[in-house]
């Protein structure tokens, strides 16, 4: 489908103007669209089956209990070039992949993305799901660290055999567990993701392509990559199988990194980077500012 | 019991009876057989394509020619397909006589929803039976870890589902055989697999034709194992995660 081409659906009879292509997913291709509501995404699946049992999935979120609104705004059936193809229509996420926006906002923002994902997956679990496809080209970060999953094709049902998964962040793969949906499932898919994230040199992709790669190797590049140090404790966790679920992982998320914030000063007596220095001062003064204000508050 | 046979090989078939003929013996029993070419630096050739293409859609199959990287992604598709295009086809007569249509694109979202939401539950619990059949010819052998590790890989999958899923592995040519040897009995808890191929005599035929043929009696229940191949599976069982396996002779 190109810019400006009408999608007219076959049973509701909705349209759409198709504004450009946003992205390709496993089972079909995702587009900016604008319909009577606005700005939306829309899912044109290759196979009415597959997108089907994903819209399935969605739908069932959206019923679930919790409050987040309906995934699915409409789904229907168009023809294009004398074939019928199904689709879907979802909220509009705007953002860019996770690496990216490190990239171009810097590595402060890193323990703030892995502290909304872990919110989201947290979110779904609580619902019964796990999100399953968990990786880099899944995620959109917007504004201010502003975190959204989305393709939602390996969603699965608590103890059910996960849909759809990318090697590198399957547990499986790295022999460090079974291939069915637990919280852990999606806690090691996690944690590799933070690894991905921290690891410059692509020392990630050498290990996945080691015939005798394990959990236990990249719990040893976790303590390597200085990028992640201060989470590593949370993210060898998750490697390991060592925690029960995503409210727990946030837990000790939180822990490690306002337990760094506090280091900081620490680094600041010692011969610091000039950076490291006026960091920690920053740190140092919000924290006295915010002593401040809770002393005035409280009185 | 949904049944398939998913062939692993690197060229074409070069005695006994023609694969595609057996690959039609297999459809016909309602066996599905896959086919995977494996390459590795260099080509399947065009005849090895062509015939690995034709025994597919002679098995009511489908045909990947893939690098050995892609191998056990590969192996883990083709069989959660198969399954999902087998269930798809017993819901399609159903609808037939039911609503009249001949296919689930046909129905509307809300009807469609419906018996997608069956489709899955069914692929999540229908037992199912596949057999790797692996060409094990001189020129497979540096594949052979590749192949081993697609075992494992499916057997992850596998063990997930809700379903009761067996496993087997054969190879061919069996020494001067031209039927195809059981690496691995059928067995539900396929991750307990250590090693599939020890000790495997290469040989420079390939007789894939017939080694089809060997693989559809056993899946079919026609030929059991023999009484070797007992006696170890027993031994195994016997002394579970023990070195035996270790030693497990093809």
């Amino acid at each position: 489908m190109l810019p400006g081409d009408r999608i007219v659906g076959r049973w509701n009879g909705r349209s759409y103007r198709v504004e450009q292509k946003l992205g390709e997913g496993a089972n079909g291709q995702v587009y900016l669209v604008t319909g009577a509501a606005g700005l939306c995404a829309l899912k044109l699946g290759y196979s009415a089956v597959d997108l089907q049992s994903e819209i399935n999935g969605l739908m069932e979120l959206r019923f679930g209990t919790g409050n987040s609104g309906s995934y699915v705004l409409d789904t229907d059936d168009v023809t294009l070039g004398g074939q019928e193809y199904p689709y879907y229509v979802m909220r509009y996420v705007q953002g860019v992949t996770p690496s990216r926006f490190l990239a171009e906002n810097g590595m402060d923002w890193y323990p703030v993305i892995g502290w909304r994902l872990l919110t989201k997956l947290s979110e779904l679990h609580d619902r019964g799901y796990i999100f399953g496809d968990l990786k880099s080209d899944n995620i959109l970060v917007s504004g201010y660290g502003t975190t959204e999953l989305i393709d939602y094709g390996g969603l699965t049902r608590f103890g059910k055999a996960v849909r759809q998964y990318t090697e590198l962040y399957d547990r499986g793969y790295w022999r460090a567990g079974p291939r069915s949906a637990d919280a852990g499932y999606d806690l090691f898919a996690f944690a590799v993701l933070c690894l991905e994230l921290a690891d410059s040199g692509g020392r990630l992709a050498l290990l996945a392509k080691d015939p005798e790669r394990s959990a236990t190797k990249l719990v040893r590049l976790a303590d390597q990559l200085p990028a992640c140090a201060v989470v590593a404790p949370v993210l060898k966790a998750c490697l390991t199988g060592g925690l029960r679920s995503a409210e727990e992982a946030r837990a000790a998320w939180r822990r490690c990194v306002y337990a760094a914030g506090a280091d900081r000063a620490e680094v600041h007596r010692s011969p610091p980077a000039a950076l490291t220095a006026v960091l920690a001062g920053t740190f140092i003064l919000s924290v006295i500012a915010f002593g401040a204000a809770l002393y005035w508050s409280i009185s | 019991m949904l049944k398939q046979i998913i062939l692993i090989t690197d060229g074409c078939s070069n005695t006994g009876l023609n694969p595609v003929v057996a690959a039609a013996h297999a459809a016909s029993a309602g066996v599905t057989v896959n086919v995977i070419g494996v390459v590795d630096h260099g080509e399947i050739g065009k005849s090895g394509a062509a015939e690995a293409d034709a025994i597919a859609r002679a098995g009511g199959g489908m045909c990947r020619i893939v690098s050995l990287r892609e191998l056990a992604q590969t192996v883990q598709m083709m069989t959660r397909r198969t399954v999902a295009q087998t269930i798809r086809q017993v819901v399609e007569q159903e609808l037939k006589k039911t609503f009249a249509v001949d296919s689930v694109e046909k129905l509307s979202p809300v009807k469609r929803a419906h018996v997608v939401k069956v489709m899955d539950d069914l692929g999540e619990t229908v037992s199912l039976r596949v057999c790797l059949l692996i060409d094990a010819s001189a020129s497979m052998r540096p594949k052979l870890r590749s192949v081993e590790e697609a075992v494992h890989d499916l057997s992850l999958s596998l063990e997930a589902r809700s379903g009761q899923s067996e496993i087997s592995v054969m190879y061919f040519p069996d020494g001067h055989e031209l039927t195809a040897g059981v690496a691995v009995p059928w067995t539900k808890a396929p991750s307990e697999i250590r090693s599939v191929f020890r000790h495997l005599e290469m040989q420079g035929v390939t007789p894939t034709g017939p080694a089809i043929m060997s693989a559809l009696q056993y899946i079919t229940g026609e030929r059991t194992e023999t009484a070797g191949q007992r006696e170890l599976a027993a031994s195994r069982e016997a002394a579970p995660g023990t070195g035996l396996l270790q030693d497990y002779v093809v």
